[in-house]
Formats: structure tokens, C-alpha cells, sequence
């Protein structure tokens, strides 16, 4: 196989798996504070809507980015009203926001394309994702096979880097331990004097705007067209299974995301081989192998009696 | 306990559990949530520079205008199914998000005697109606029973699961439709009767779009007389009653009511989880897969990647929510979403905004009914110091 293509496909496996990870340390970050935020494939939709539409009418890809990271907190500090202030049940406001983001980001998405932006707009698309070019790293980026590692975008660079700084908040800080306990134990950290509500809040809300930038990086670099349909496809979902495959880990989450990133990456070249509508089938290799991926860490997690944050799911109330 | 005095008066707001929830809250919340829902919908519209009136008029105009309010009434019987089919398993807090894809599995497996007819396998005409039904009940459940049985046995969560199998069964009818696809309408093995019949219609040739060839005469639902409304309303009518029985008078109804308030006390009642799981969710899969059957040979006659559009599957989940798990309430508030989501489709076609903004409304109702759910658990009186 040609040394090309084997560059080209990590660097597309890389790109998608980065959209994977920036939404799965996301969730991690919430969820080790003990809220389940099942509003991410929403948040991811609407995330990608907001991403665009700004980043057109800015000229600007990161106006674009920053737009869909404070919509989607926005958005997720709803859930955290609901979840943390009201004590309300997780799973249905998470569900709530799901087809709520995914209702709204599709209707907007085709309303700009339509009537706000007017196709002149649409060519500056092209511009758009030039702002996400490989950065070559001089020399490292020269070697072969490994070379297209060091010559990547900067948003696939800031998803590792988040990964690793996630990992050493949760295992070296202060504030990473607090949010531990806070998801482990929130009545034995609130009586060491830890704000539970402030840091569930905090958690929930950047969690959920992180879930906006995967979704907008990933119209703006793999996408690249306003659809008026759904552009996340699921991936919201198959990342909230990769936390549990990370088992709320950050350093396991980047090898889930790239994993599941290089699952994707792959249909393009099979796509080649195959042809015609069995390509189709292909598509729904990510979601059965999150099935089975799920399915394997549930028995290992009853085997081992690891798992999830104790509190996690559960409301936390002085009472 | 919890008592906030309001500044600069003598009054102050309390807070308190409720020990017993009573009826007219669970009512009064779902009502309020619905109507505020559209309200604030309003406000979106507004943000994007669109009268909000503009969608009013068009809610008005589907409930005053009597052929748009019987398109709205067809539209709201799948939705009647993929409600009615979650109000088992939610009663036992058992989440199933995958009526979707049941309906289209069911709505899948319906099309196989569709597929033999044009390909010139012919069945006695009475058998139509009754074996899609059939094979789309029974398909659906099995389908439905993969994660119950994920979750029964090894506490995969059931959430993920469904959700995951909506996409598989989406990809399947893109894989058996598309252009080149073995369902495809363009497949030579139905050229011969099909273009037949399409010329009768004054079509002469066989367009190939992503679709089966439609469902033949013989196997559509039949249109009541009178209100001209296909009879898949009786028949979601029945099921809602024999929903309220089994859940009201029978042990099934009992035990799922016994493992929705604990797990751990239906454990030591001797209630076997796995058995009534795969049992309830048979039962669930099998009427949302029904309604993809009913949506097939009603209303979409043919089988396309927009059969469960926009959303039936996920409709249900809210219209179920919204009507407190009460299979007779169920009915009624599908109607309510079958008005927004004809609504919906006046506004895309005047005001060109997607009708996917049905789905829109329908997730900030669901959003306010689940904030609602504090009124329903705490009491908030405002009481004079």
C-alpha cells in the first residue's frame, strides 16, 4: 500500500476521531461530577448549526467556534438548572435537550442556508475549513508513515492537549479531586466544605460547550456544506458510550475517540473496494460496535465491580 | 424546611416535598407545558426575524380547516402507536428510546409481501393486511427484545442501546432502497407489472427515486366511511384500551407497576426481571413496529428513508411523557402533535423553514415538562411571616 495513503487515512482518522474525543472529555468532565448529560447529540447539532452560520457571516472560523461553545453551554446550563438546582430527573432533561438541539439545529441550519446567508455565502465554505489546514511541524513531519502525526490541524492538537490536561486536573490538582468527590461522595464533600453545586454547574455547562465545538469542528473540517439535515448522525451518542469505555478516564477516552475515528475514516477507502449500495452498510459499523463495545465494558464492570462515579445520575440535596 | 423570605416584604416562598401527588398537578403541568412550549417557541422565532404569528396562523388555520385537520389526524396515528408503545416499559422506568427504529423495522418486514407482489408473487387478497401486520408485530418485538435482554442480563445501559439501533435500522431501508438497492422501485424484477401498473396512472416510466415501488391497492388500510380517516385509528383506539386494562387489571400491569417503583422490592416480591423485560418490550416494539405497518399502508405507501419522518419514533417518546403514561390521554395528545407536525408542514412549504421545527417545539415541551416536574414534586406556597 502506498505510504500516502496511509498517511491520508490517520490524518482523517485523527480529524473525525477528534470530534469523538472533544465531546467524549466533555462528558467525562460532568459525569465525574455526577451529571449524566444525555443532551450531547443536540448540543452536537445545534454546536454545528451556530459554528457555520457564524463563521460565515464573520468570515471568521473561530467567531464560529467560540459562538457554538457558549450556545451549547447556554443550552447545557438548562440541564444543569433542571438537574442539579430542581433535582429533576437526569435522563429526561438530557433526552429534552437531545431533541430539542437536534429539532432546532436542523431547522436553523436550512433556514440560514435558505434565507439568512444566500448562496454567496456558501462559497466562502472552502475558506471556512482552510482555517483548519495541517500545521506541519518542521522536520518530525518529513518522516514517513508517522510524519502525517505531526502534520495536523490545530484542533486535533488541542483535543490531545485537552485530554492530557483533563487527566492532570482529575489526578494532580486540588479542584480535580474536589470534582471526584463531588461525583463519588457528594455528602462527605460538601461537609469537607466543597460547593457541590457550584462545581456540578461549572462541570455541566463547559462539559456541554465542548460538546458545541466538537459539533462545530465538525461541520466546519468534515462535513463542510449547510445541510438541512442531521450532520451528527449519532456520533453524540456513540460518545457518550465511549465515556463508558474509558471508564470516565480521559487518557482512555483519546484512544476510544481515535478508535472509533479510525472506524470511520476506513469507509472512505472501502468505499472503493465495495461500491454500490453495500458501502451503505457500512455506515452502521460505529453504532453496533458501540453496541458491543457497551455490552463487553457492562460485564467487565459487573466482573470487576468497577464502573461509574457512585453518585452519578443522583441528585444531591442538603436534606 | 425550606423557607426564602422575599425581600423588603413579610411574605416568603416554601419550598416542601410532597408527600402524596395528586392528579390535577400531573394534568395541570402537562397542559401548562404544552401551551408554553408553543409560546416560547414563538420567542425563537422571533430571534430569527419571523413573526411568531406567522406559525400561529398556520396552527390556526390546520384546526379550522377541515381537510387539514383530517391530514393532521392521519398524521397523528403513527405518532399513536410509538406513544402507546413506551407506556409499558416507562411504567417500569425501563427507557426505551428505539421506537423509531421499531417502527421502521416494522414498517420494513410489512414491505416484503409489497416486494413479492410486484415480482410477481401474488397472495389471496385477505391475507395481505392481516400477515404484514403480523410480520411487522412480531419482527419489531424480537428487534425490541435485544436490549432488553442487554439490560436484563448484564445492565447494559438500555438508553444507549435503542438509540444506537435506531441508525442500524435507518441504514438498512438506505441500504434496500437506494438507487441499485434490491428494494429499490428501479429493480428490474418488478419492471414488468410495475411499469404496467404506473402506465394505468398515466406514468410511463419507472423514476428510481430512493423508494420501493408503492404499496398495490389490495394492501392499503381501508379509509372509514364518514370522518374519511384510514381505520389504523380504530385500531390504535383498541390498543389504548387494552393498555389501560392490562396495566389497571392484570398481574403484567401489577408487576410493572411493583419493578417502576424499585427494582430491589420487585426482586424480593419474586418478580423474575428478565422474563417480564423481554415480555414488555416484545409487547413495545411489536405496536411501534405495527405503527410503521399502519404509516406504510395508510399514509407514506411506500417504504423510503422518510417513512418515520420526521421523527415518529421520537414524538412518541414526549407525547408519552405528556400524557402521564395513560394510554387514553396518549391518544389524545398524539392529535395535539399531529396538528403541530401538519403545522410544520404548511410552514415549510410558506415560509420556507424545514418541518423538522416541529421537532423543535416538540423538545422545548418536553424541556418544560420536565422543569414542570419540580411543581409536581415539591409544593411552593408563598406564606406570611
Amino acid at each position: 500500500m502506498n505510504l500516502d495513503l496511509i498517511n491520508l487515512f490517520l490524518i482523517q482518522a485523527l480529524t473525525i476521531g477528534t470530534v469523538y474525543l472533544i465531546a467524549t472529555l466533555g462528558e467525562v468532565l460532568s459525569e465525574r461530577a455526577g451529571i449524566v448529560n444525555l443532551g450531547l447529540e443536540g448540543l452536537m447539532e445545534i454546536g454545528a448549526t451556530v459554528a457555520i452560520v457564524v463563521a460565515l457571516i464573520t468570515e471568521n472560523a473561530w467567531l464560529g467556534m467560540l459562538a457554538a461553545f457558549v450556545v451549547a453551554a447556554a443550552l447545557a446550563t438548562i440541564h444543569a438548572f433542571a438537574t442539579v438546582s430542581l433535582k429533576l430527573n437526569q435522563f429526561a432533561s438530557g433526552l429534552a435537550i437531545y431533541i430539542f438541539g437536534v429539532g432546532i439545529g436542523i431547522t436553523f441550519r436550512g433556514y440560514a442556508r435558505d434565507v439568512i446567508l444566500g448562496p454567496q455565502a456558501l462559497l466562502k465554505i472552502p475558506k471556512i475549513k482552510a482555517t483548519f489546514t495541517s500545521i506541519r511541524i518542521p522536520g518530525l513531519s518529513d518522516i514517513p508513515v508517522i510524519g502525517s502525526l505531526f502534520s495536523l490541524d490545530v484542533m486535533v492538537y488541542f483535543g490531545l492537549f485537552l485530554g492530557i490536561l483533563l487527566w492532570f486536573i482529575f489526578y494532580r490538582t486540588r479542584i480535580g479531586l474536589n470534582i471526584r468527590s463531588v461525583g463519588e461522595n457528594p455528602a462527605a464533600a460538601d461537609a469537607a466544605g466543597i460547593n457541590v453545586f457550584r462545581l456540578r454547574y461549572i462541570t455541566t455547562i463547559i462539559g456541554g460547550g465542548l460538546a458545541g465545538v466538537a459539533g462545530g469542528y465538525l461541520i466546519m473540517k468534515v462535513v463542510t456544506q449547510i445541510a438541512g439535515a442531521a450532520v451528527i448522525l449519532g456520533r453524540g451518542w456513540i460518545a457518550i458510550a465511549l465515556v463508558i469505555f474509558a471508564f470516565w478516564d480521559p487518557l482512555r477516552a483519546i484512544i476510544g475517540a481515535y478508535f472509533f475515528g479510525a472506524l470511520e475514516a476506513s469507509f472512505y477507502w472501502l468505499q472503493g473496494y465495495f461500491g454500490g449500495t453495500t458501502v451503505v452498510m457500512l455506515k452502521v459499523v460505529p453504532h453496533i460496535s458501540a453496541i458491543i463495545v457497551l455490552t463487553i465494558m457492562s460485564i467487565e464492570a459487573l466482573r470487576k465491580r468497577i464502573g461509574a462515579p457512585e453518585a452519578l445520575g443522583k441528585p444531591y440535596s442538603r436534606e | 424546611m425550606l423557607a426564602t423570605r422575599i425581600p423588603g416584604t413579610r411574605y416568603a416562598i416554601k419550598v416542601e416535598r410532597r408527600l402524596e401527588i395528586p392528579r390535577m398537578i400531573l394534568v395541570l403541568t402537562s397542559i401548562v407545558s404544552a401551551i408554553a412550549g408553543i409560546l416560547l417557541g414563538g420567542v425563537i422565532f422571533l430571534a430569527i426575524g419571523i413573526s411568531p404569528m406567522e406559525a400561529y396562523v398556520r396552527i390556526g388555520r390546520v384546526l379550522t380547516d377541515l381537510s387539514t385537520l383530517g391530514r393532521a389526524i392521519e398524521i397523528s396515528i403513527p405518532i399513536m402507536f410509538t406513544s402507546l408503545a413506551l407506556i409499558l416499559p416507562f411504567r417500569m422506568a425501563f427507557y426505551n428510546i428505539g421506537g423509531e427504529g421499531q417502527f421502521e423495522i416494522g414498517a420494513i418486514v410489512a414491505t416484503i409481501p409489497v416486494i413479492w407482489y410486484w415480482a410477481g408473487f401474488e397472495l389471496p387478497a385477505p391475507l395481505y393486511l392481516p400477515l404484514m401486520g403480523i410480520l411487522a408485530f412480531i419482527t419489531a418485538g424480537l428487534w425490541a427484545m435485544i436490549p432488553a435482554f442487554l439490560r436484563a442480563k448484564w445492565k447494559v445501559n438500555e438508553i444507549l442501546v435503542t438509540l444506537m439501533m435506531n441508525f442500524v435500522s435507518l441504514q438498512i431501508i438506505w441500504y434496500l432502497v437506494s438507487p441499485g438497492g434490491p428494494w429499490n422501485e428501479a429493480n428490474p424484477a418488478f419492471k414488468e407489472r410495475y411499469l404496467e401498473y404506473l402506465r394505468e396512472q398515466g406514468v410511463s416510466i419507472i423514476p428510481g427515486f430512493k423508494g420501493t415501488p408503492v404499496v398495490p391497492e389490495i394492501a392499503r388500510i381501508p379509509t372509514l366511511p364518514i370522518i374519511g380517516i384510514n381505520a389504523g385509528l380504530i385500531l390504535a383506539i383498541i390498543i389504548a384500551i387494552a393498555l389501560w386494562f392490562v396495566s389497571t387489571k392484570t398481574i403484567l400491569g401489577y408487576e410493572v407497576r411493583i419493578v417502576g417503583e424499585s427494582e430491589k422490592a420487585a426482586q424480593y416480591a419474586g418478580i423474575n426481571y428478565l422474563k417480564l423485560v423481554l415480555l414488555v418490550m416484545f409487547i413495545s416494539g411489536g405496536l411501534a413496529g405495527l405503527g410503521g405497518f399502519v404509516n406504510l399502508t395508510a399514509n407514506s405507501l411506500k417504504l423510503s428513508p422518510e417513512i418515520a419522518s420526521p421523527g415518529y419514533g421520537y414524538t412518541g417518546i414526549i407525547s408519552a411523557w405528556l400524557s402521564r403514561l395513560n394510554p387514553i390521554a396518549a391518544i389524545f395528545v398524539s392529535v395535539f402533535f399531529g396538528i403541530l407536525t401538519q403545522s410544520a408542514y404548511i410552514m415549510q412549504q410558506e415560509l420556507r423553514i424545514s418541518h423538522y421545527v416541529s421537532i423543535g417545539f416538540e423538545g422545548l415541551i418536553f424541556i418544560l415538562l420536565v422543569i414542570g416536574d419540580f411543581f409536581v414534586h415539591y409544593r411552593v406556597r408563598i406564606i406570611k411571616r
